[in-house]
């Protein structure tokens, strides 16, 4: 699926990259490049969603922002290929 | 001057009757109870005399409903009905009981389909129709505005301290009686695979549920007849992930409050469903 990542969601995948499993997931955030649309795995998007939506679990539990990782599960759980 | 524009309208299910393969909902509220005028998701108000045209250009030519944009014709128009000021006077209806709206009800007439809206799958239809869309003043946020998360009836409030959401009777900002408090109490109490009693929803929980557009019968059938749940740990707090059908939903585990939520993909769903058949108890 074709994905456009912000700046704020690309840094927010590079510090958390360590969260991620699978050296595709891996290979994908270090490459990431924000505001350029590009074309992203169907299970490399499902991992990545996953994973955002447990962090901003996370987040919310401790009172902090949790909108990043949010925006991420919402882009990728709401793209029509998802 | 005006622009021509495509609207899709989503019904949703209100009413449903299994048998019969029968499903009623409201098309379009346009000004609620309470006297407050919607806004749609793409920011559109309708007017009642427009709402009036278009539900009677609907009956005269089109009759039907489609399957979420998928199959069109998997239903017919059973049941059309504008509530009006002037209608409800005329009917008997008191003031502030229902809202200025349109009434609608289908037969569906595919099985499969119905299969899904008992499943939870499908909470709405829709049905297509040509709006024009003309620009008027911005509408400043007040009493007398909703977003469409807030006419979906999501309610929370941001000061609450207990992470659960509040509003209705007793919390000053939402009249007693307001779809909120309804649509709120269809997930309080719910009892969850895992023994938990649902509270309610977090407010950032209700901000994903209607931004992610998850229909609430897929997140209870997640809640109670999960594929998966598993248990997240992180920085000392423990919450349950269920992961259902068609949605996943993270609940805390001391405190059983929707945390936040999304919908299933269409692998995990498949690869569940597959390992569920191959015996796989939960």
């Amino acid at each position: 699926m074709k994905l456009k990542f912000s700046n704020q969601q690309a840094e927010f995948l590079k510090e958390n990259i360590a969260e991620v499993e699978t050296k595709e997931a891996k290979d994908f955030i270090d490459a990431l490049k924000a505001n350029a649309e590009i074309e992203i795995e169907y299970d490399v998007a499902i991992e990545i969603a996953d994973i955002c939506a447990d962090i901003e679990a996370e987040y919310v539990m401790n009172d902090e922002s949790a909108e990043t990782p949010a925006s991420i599960v919402t882009m990728i759980s709401t793209h029509p290929e998802y | 001057m005006g622009v021509a524009t495509n609207k899709t309208r989503k019904i949703h299910i209100t009413k449903a009757d299994n048998d019969k393969m029968q499903a009623f909902g409201w098309a379009n509220v346009a000004i609620r109870v309470d006297g407050e005028v919607i806004q749609d998701w793409q920011d559109d108000i309708v007017e009642m005399a427009e709402l009036e045209n278009a539900a009677y250009n609907f009956v005269l030519h089109y009759r039907s409903g489609g399957e979420m944009h998928k199959k069109s014709d998997v239903a017919t128009l059973i049941e059309s009905v504008v509530f009006t000021k002037e209608k409800m006077d005329a009917m008997g209806i008191p003031p502030e009981t229902i809202p200025e709206a349109w009434w609608i009800g289908f037969q569906v007439n595919d099985p499969d389909v119905w299969e899904k809206v008992k499943d939870g799958e499908y909470q709405m239809f829709s049905i297509e129709g040509d709006a024009v869309r003309e620009q008027v003043e911005a509408v400043e946020k007040s009493k007398n505005y909703l977003t469409f998360k807030e006419q979906m009836g999501i309610l929370y409030d941001e000061n609450n301290n207990d992470g659960v959401t509040k509003g209705g009777p007793g919390s000053g900002r939402y009249p007693k009686g307001s779809g909120k408090q309804a649509y709120a109490d269809g997930i309080k109490g719910v009892k969850t695979s895992k023994g938990q009693k649902i509270k309610g929803f977090t407010s950032h929980g209700a901000e994903r549920q209607a931004e992610r557009t998850v229909p609430i019968n897929s997140i209870k059938n997640a809640l109670t007849k999960p594929l998966d749940v598993l248990t997240t740990k992180r920085n000392g707090k423990e919450a349950y992930k269920y992961i259902g059908k068609w949605a996943q939903v993270i609940v805390g585990k001391d405190n059983p409050v929707i945390i936040t939520t999304y919908k299933t993909s269409k692998k995990l769903r498949e690869k569940l469903t597959n390992s569920t058949k191959g015996g796989k108890q939960q």
